[in-house]
């Protein structure tokens, strides 16, 4: 089961809109480093761990990250806040109004939709992991770009906050990575179901 | 806040077992987003905590801190869970969270529908801040 809590993980109060930092930063709701794609990964993945720690780890990284999909959101959100639509054509934003209005919608930075097609789900616990390794550290460059593009410190310390999540979840699976890798009567049970 | 005193973590000879040196002061753990020392990184820039416009916000930011604090041991024990005194702290953290988060429904309504606070009429739910609004609005 999962539950609302009506809080944000870090606090988002965006005084300045920037229609052309909220078309790039959507990236990370609706792209392929983004956190969308991270918490439906995690979820899917959990299932077939290997043991309590694996479907603790991944149960836990994946609700933390829907939590990271509702800050990336409110970020794209409140940037766009009171923008006319003559703003929204001058940053090339019509496509968008076109066929959502005012609404948020989950693409990448160019606009492609959200996609699950290449979500890593190999059912073995290595190959997981290490996907999901790669995929922390591609989010956390994701970030480093976005960070270099504004000096607005109300998105500075958001991104900076979901920068350092990438690297403690890194650090996690990493940790069960090697766990698993020194434990080979853990993966021999999920092998076993193959023979 | 003294909780890492309180605590007494001792530098032990296992592998894997967490100590006070390993975790950051509380009030640094909201604007780093960890509470594991080594484990912080910045880029760019120097964090800091928000600075609150209100009371709300200010008592807001103390529940978000805790909230770090407890996913980050969340995590850590997820993969160490053999760590009384990380366990321990958890559950320390966890009760100050659980704390904080009903001193701030008591004034400005429930945070989730698990509160005490959803008695009144008209419906409380409704009444709290949505979390996406920021405060100028």
């Amino acid at each position: 089961m999962f539950s609302y809590s009506k809080m944000l993980w870090f606090p988002i109060n965006i005084k300045n809109p920037d229609l052309k930092l909220a078309r790039v930063i959507k990236t990370q709701y609706g792209g392929p480093y983004g956190e969308l794609g991270a918490a439906l990964r995690y979820l899917n993945q959990r299932y077939t761990m290997p043991d309590d720690r694996g479907k603790a780890l991944l149960t836990d990284i994946g609700t933390e990250e829907l939590g990271h999909v509702e800050m990336v959101v409110t970020l794209y959100y409140q940037l766009m806040q009171g923008a006319t639509i003559e703003q929204l054509k001058e940053y090339g934003l019509e496509d968008h109004y076109g066929q959502h209005g005012f609404e948020i919608f989950m693409t990448d930075a160019m606009g492609i939709p959200f996609s699950v097609a290449n979500i890593g789900a190999t059912g073995d616990a290595l190959a997981d992991l290490s996907e999901n390794m790669a995929a922390e550290e591609k989010a956390r460059a994701t970030y480093e770009h976005l960070m270099d593009l504004t000096d607005d410190p109300d998105v500075l310390g958001p991104l900076s906050y979901l920068r350092e999540r990438e690297l403690i979840h890194f650090e996690r699976f990493k940790n069960l990575y090697d766990y698993y890798k020194s434990q080979k009567n853990i993966l021999h049970s999920n092998i076993k179901n193959r023979e | 806040m003294n909780y890492i005193e309180k605590m007494q973590l001792k530098r032990r000879q296992e592998n894997n077992v967490l100590t006070s040196a390993d975790l950051l002061p509380i009030d640094e753990v909201l604007a780093k987003g960890t509470i594991f020392r080594k484990l912080y990184q910045p880029y760019k820039i120097i964090p800091k905590n928000p600075v609150p416009s209100s009371e709300q916000e200010k008592l807001m930011q103390e529940i978000q801190t805790y909230c770090i604090a407890c996913i980050d041991m969340t995590l850590y024990l997820d993969v160490n869970p053999s760590d009384k005194d990380a366990i321990d702290l958890f559950n320390m953290i966890k009760d100050r969270k659980e704390e904080s988060k009903k001193k701030y429904e008591q004034i400005y309504g429930p945070l989730s529908l698990k509160s005490e606070t959803l008695k009144g009429i008209p419906w409380t739910w409704l009444i709290s801040k949505w979390p996406w609004v920021g405060s100028e609005d």
